[in-house]
This record gives structure tokens, C-alpha cells and sequence, in this order.
């Protein structure tokens, strides 16, 4: 189960070349992005996305570390304030989406945050694995704010930079 | 699907499919459970999922707590997506690209899936006193 295992650590120059890779494939969907060091074993690349009509900006984290492309963005910060019963519809209404969308995986973190994920193995990255990811992840914020969040009458906006400067 | 039969005879798998429904099924014994895995398609991507838990098996189970952990995990295991069915029974699933499929991304996508299934039960299960049976014989 060679998937699923903790994260190794692979050389300098594998992991330069990964990372080579990424950037190239953000070059062939035409986007611009930014390298930040996270640290010694994770390579932060941050992509700034825009909806087509620019209703909506956010930037989009991919980290690029030993085994696994790792694609996320928070949606909503814990310190959203839902009731008890607001958090666990919330909860089903994620746990339900991510059986019925391809590649769009809702989680939260142990702090309660919410957002969206995508992993792709470095072993079987490839341009058009790398995109399905990518895209999955604007797609899954554009899904949790028109439908998840309406259908749970949330009014919501995404995290502002600010907001999110302590994830990132 | 002849792609798919020939990973998985690559890979020594047993298997059945189901021409009326255009899926394949796999038994997989999981911690000495037995699991149906199901892989299928669609124009743009093949499915792989197991269905862990029953819906009337999670009658007695603390919902909210559930739901948080099963979050939780999808953001701690790379390639492991729980998910719930429209009547409420849990399940992990994973999605591969047709146009993207490779022999090697399919291999890791579909052993990711036992291995949710196993830390399902002894990690999201087992705090919560839910007993995962697997199939009946």
C-alpha cells in the first residue's frame, strides 16, 4: 500500500526536477505562480486563480514534497462560527459531494477549517493527471459556494490573504 | 473496460463483471472482512470504490463525530476520499482520469482503497464502538 504511506524523503535533484515539472505544466495551462520555500522537504508553489468572469480570486497552494503534488486551498476558516447542527449538515453535505465529484475531495483539518484537496503520486505524474487535479480544485470551491453553501443558506466569502497568512 | 481487466490481470486480481451494469467487482477480504470493490466508468473517469458501512449499521453511531473524523482523514491520507452515500452508508472512492489512465496510476488508486478500509476500522470505527462486519457470508 505504497500510497498511502507517510511522506519520504527523496534527493535534491529528484525533487528539483519534480518541481521543474510543475512549473512547466503551469506554463502549459497558461498560469502564473510563485515558489516559496516551506521547508527542507516541501516546495510551496502558489498559483493565483481567477473564475472566468474575476467574480472570484483565490490562490491555489500545491506542494510539491517526496511522494505526492499536493493541491489545496481553505474554503472556510474555523473561526466561522456554526451551530452544532449547522457543522454536521455542513459535514454531510462534504462527505456527500466527495462521492458524487470526480477528484474533489472536501476535508477539514483538526482545527476545523475547511477546504478542498488533491494528491497526484510523483511516481505517475503527468500533464494531464496534473490538470485534472488542478482544476478539481477551483471547480470544488466554485461547487461548495453555489450549491453546498446555498443549499445550507451560508453566506460566505472565501479566506482573504491575510486571513490565511498563518497556513501559507 | 478491456483496459482495466488487463491492469488488474496484470496485477493477478480476481474478478467478475457485470456487462448489464458495465462494472467489475472484486471480493477483498480486509482484516479478515469481506469487501466488494467496484471499479466503473464514464465517458471521462474511472470509478474505484468499496462501500465500508451499511446505513442501518450506523444507527447507534454519534453522526457528528463520524462525519469529523471521516473530514479529517480526507485531509490527512493522500489519495483516500471517504465519502457517504445519498442513504447515508460510508464509503472510500477514487477517480482516475480516461484520458490520463497509466498502469501505474491506476495500481495506486486502487490500493489505496483497502488500505482506507483497514484504517477506517481500526482508526474512524474503533473510537467510535462501530463494528465494522464487512458482507455477510
Amino acid at each position: 500500500m505504497g500510497s498511502v504511506q507517510a511522506l519520504g524523503t527523496i534527493g535534491v535533484t529528484a525533487m528539483a526536477e519534480i518541481l521543474e515539472r510543475v512549473m512547466q505544466y503551469l506554463k502549459s495551462l497558461n498560469l502564473s505562480y510563485e515558489v516559496k520555500p516551506v521547508d527542507g522537504e516541501i516546495h510551496r508553489v502558489v498559483v493565483p486563480y481567477s473564475v472566468p468572469d474575476d467574480s472570484l480570486k483565490f490562490d491555489v497552494y500545491i506542494d510539491v514534497s517526496g511522494q505526492f503534488v499536493r493541491f489545496w486551498v481553505l474554503i472556510m476558516l474555523a473561526d466561522r462560527v456554526l451551530s452544532e447542527k449547522k457543522c454536521e449538515e455542513l459535514y454531510h453535505e462534504l462527505l456527500i459531494a466527495n462521492g458524487q465529484l470526480a477528484e474533489v475531495k472536501y476535508f477539514i483539518t483538526k482545527k476545523g477549517d475547511v477546504g478542498v484537496v488533491g494528491h497526484e503520486g510523483v511516481k505517475v505524474l503527468t500533464v494531464d493527471g496534473f490538470r485534472d487535479e488542478f482544476r478539481a480544485i477551483p471547480y470544488g470551491i466554485i461547487y461548495f459556494l453555489t450549491v453546498i453553501a446555498k443549499k445550507l443558506n451560508l453566506s460566505l466569502t472565501l479566506p482573504t490573504k491575510d486571513e490565511l497568512s498563518i497556513y501559507t | 473496460m478491456e483496459t482495466i481487466e488487463n491492469y488488474l490481470k496484470k496485477m493477478n486480481m480476481t474478478y467478475r463483471v457485470i456487462p448489464a451494469e458495465d462494472r467489475i467487482i472484486l471480493p477483498y477480504t480486509i482484516d479478515d472482512r469481506r469487501f466488494l470493490l467496484i471499479i466503473d466508468r464514464s465517458d471521462k473517469w474511472v470509478r474505484f470504490f468499496i462501500i465500508i458501512v451499511e446505513a442501518d449499521e450506523l444507527k447507534n453511531v454519534d453522526k457528528a463525530q463520524l462525519f469529523k473524523s471521516l473530514l479529517e482523514a480526507n485531509g490527512q491520507l493522500a489519495e483516500i476520499k471517504y465519502f457517504i452515500t445519498d442513504q447515508g452508508s460510508v464509503g472510500v472512492i477514487g477517480h482516475e482520469g480516461v484520458a490520463s489512465l497509466s498502469f501505474e496510476g491506476f495500481q495506486e488508486e486502487y490500493n489505496a482503497l483497502p488500505y482506507a478500509v483497514s484504517y477506517f476500522i481500526a482508526n474512524i470505527a474503533s473510537p467510535l464502538k462501530l463494528d465494522v462486519k464487512g458482507l455477510e457470508e
